[in-house]
């Protein structure tokens, strides 16, 4: 009997070479020190809509499209959304769009940020901000934002995923939205890591700036074969 | 000849019936999109006392965070008559969605009671994060909505769980229902 494909494994069929690259491309919001990369994309992308297999209603309030974005959170990033010209069912638009928003998500979550009545705590650890980050793709920042709060007051430690997912529902979420919730970190993050051994698709992380090896401060100018050259000097190097 | 004629004659007279059903039930529902999609309905949070007003079919509330945190609201396009309070009134049930940002997608069934004068957001019931609502059918003063919601393994835009339900504005079902008072939540 043959064995079930995986579900990663089916969508790896479906990402086709453009498909590839526009994730690939996408990935250049990430720097490289983020734990964020074009396999979170991937896995992100296969959770929320099957890999553009199901896409929903264009032009809908709710979340439609590649990345199931809300038409709010899809218009913040410069995608118009309207009935005859939605978006989000452009793959380029869209992933971009899911980069830079999973992207801010883990910048205002690495400090402490102002969220309307909640504050978020600062999360340093990468890995362990990485699962708020999916948390809050999923349930929205305010949420978790509310639940590390109330972890913080009830002895847990707000930057632990473990401790604060148990309070989603007093951050008002719907006891079957916050087991969703929890289900989706867990998911994506496997999926990521099936995508890091399985896909060919390659991060176009923002490098870090290479630091010079000779470097110097006082030098001097000349012109060798018509080209201007910076000659250090003995002492500065 | 006479049965040809006769033929034309039901012919034409289907096709004006039809066109009459056809234009009142899209004169009904934009009627419906004008009354329901510039309510004022309730969100679910316990945390959030304003109350939203749809403008067009969608409202939003406590936007902070340059507009990335946010809660809005919007008309479904789907209602439903019924006496759900058996006060003897016609009230209605109408389908909105609810979202705090990013990918979040709930489908809510609002109860909206008429008090002699106007309708009232008064219940609403959680009905899944990015429902498919099949139908919704009303017997006996109480909804029966046929739906697909999430299992394992589905992803977010596609829920293939099927489920059928019967809720009561009367009997709220624990974990189903979140009743508002008349007066504005503090």
């Amino acid at each position: 009997m043959a064995e079930r494909q995986s579900d990663v494994d089916v969508w790896l069929k479906r990402e086709t070479p453009r498909v590839r690259k526009a994730l690939e491309s996408a990935s250049r919001y990430f720097a490289a020190n983020d734990r964020l990369t074009v396999h979170t994309l991937e896995a992100v992308y296969g959770r929320e809509s099957s890999f553009g297999v199901l896409l929903r209603n264009r032009g809908s309030t709710g979340a439609a499209g590649h990345f199931h974005l809300e038409a709010r959170t899809a218009r913040r990033y410069g995608l118009s959304v309207s009935r005859k010209n939605d978006q989000r069912f452009d793959i380029d638009r869209s992933s971009s769009a899911a980069a830079r928003y999973l992207k801010d998500l883990d910048s205002m979550l690495s400090k402490s940020t102002v969220l309307g009545n909640s504050r978020t705590i600062a999360v340093r650890d990468v890995s362990e901000r990485y699962k708020f980050v999916l948390g809050a793709y999923n349930a929205g920042e305010g949420r978790i934002a509310k639940a590390q709060s109330f972890a913080q007051r009830e002895g847990g430690n707000p930057q632990l995923w473990a401790d604060v997912q148990r309070f989603l529902e007093q951050a008002w979420a719907d006891p079957r939205k916050a087991k969703e919730t929890r289900e989706y970190v867990e998911a994506v993050s496997i999926y990521e890591l099936q995508f890091t051994s399985k896909s060919p698709a390659k991060d176009r992380k923002q490098k870090k700036k290479r630091e010079r090896k000779h470097s110097c401060a006082d030098g001097h100018w000349v012109t060798i074969d018509d080209r201007p050259v910076f000659i250090c000097d003995r002492k500065s190097v | 000849m006479r049965s040809k004629i006769g033929l034309k004659v039901i012919g034409t007279s289907l096709c004006l019936g039809a066109g009459f059903v056809f234009g009142y039930q899209s004169t009904a529902k934009a009627e419906a999109a004008r009354i329901f999609g510039n309510m004022t309905y309730f969100t679910n949070s316990p945390y959030i006392a304003e109350k939203v007003t749809l403008t067009n079919g969608s409202g939003v509330v406590w936007v902070d965070w340059d507009n990335l945190l946010h809660v809005s609201l919007w008309y479904e396009q789907r209602y439903l008559f019924g006496d759900f309070n058996r006060d003897g009134i016609k009230d209605v049930a109408v389908l909105i969605g609810e979202s705090q940002g990013g990918s979040d997608n709930e489908i809510e069934l609002a109860f909206l009671i008429n008090d002699g004068k106007q309708f009232v957001h008064r219940q609403s019931v959680y009905l899944g994060d990015s429902a498919i609502v099949n139908s919704l059918k009303e017997h006996g003063g109480k909804i029966i909505i046929d739906r697909f919601i999430h299992q394992e393994g589905d992803c977010q835009a596609g829920p293939t769980k099927r489920v059928k339900n019967v809720y009561d504005f009367l009997e709220p079902q624990p974990g189903d229902a979140i009743s508002f008072p008349s007066a504005d939540r503090g």
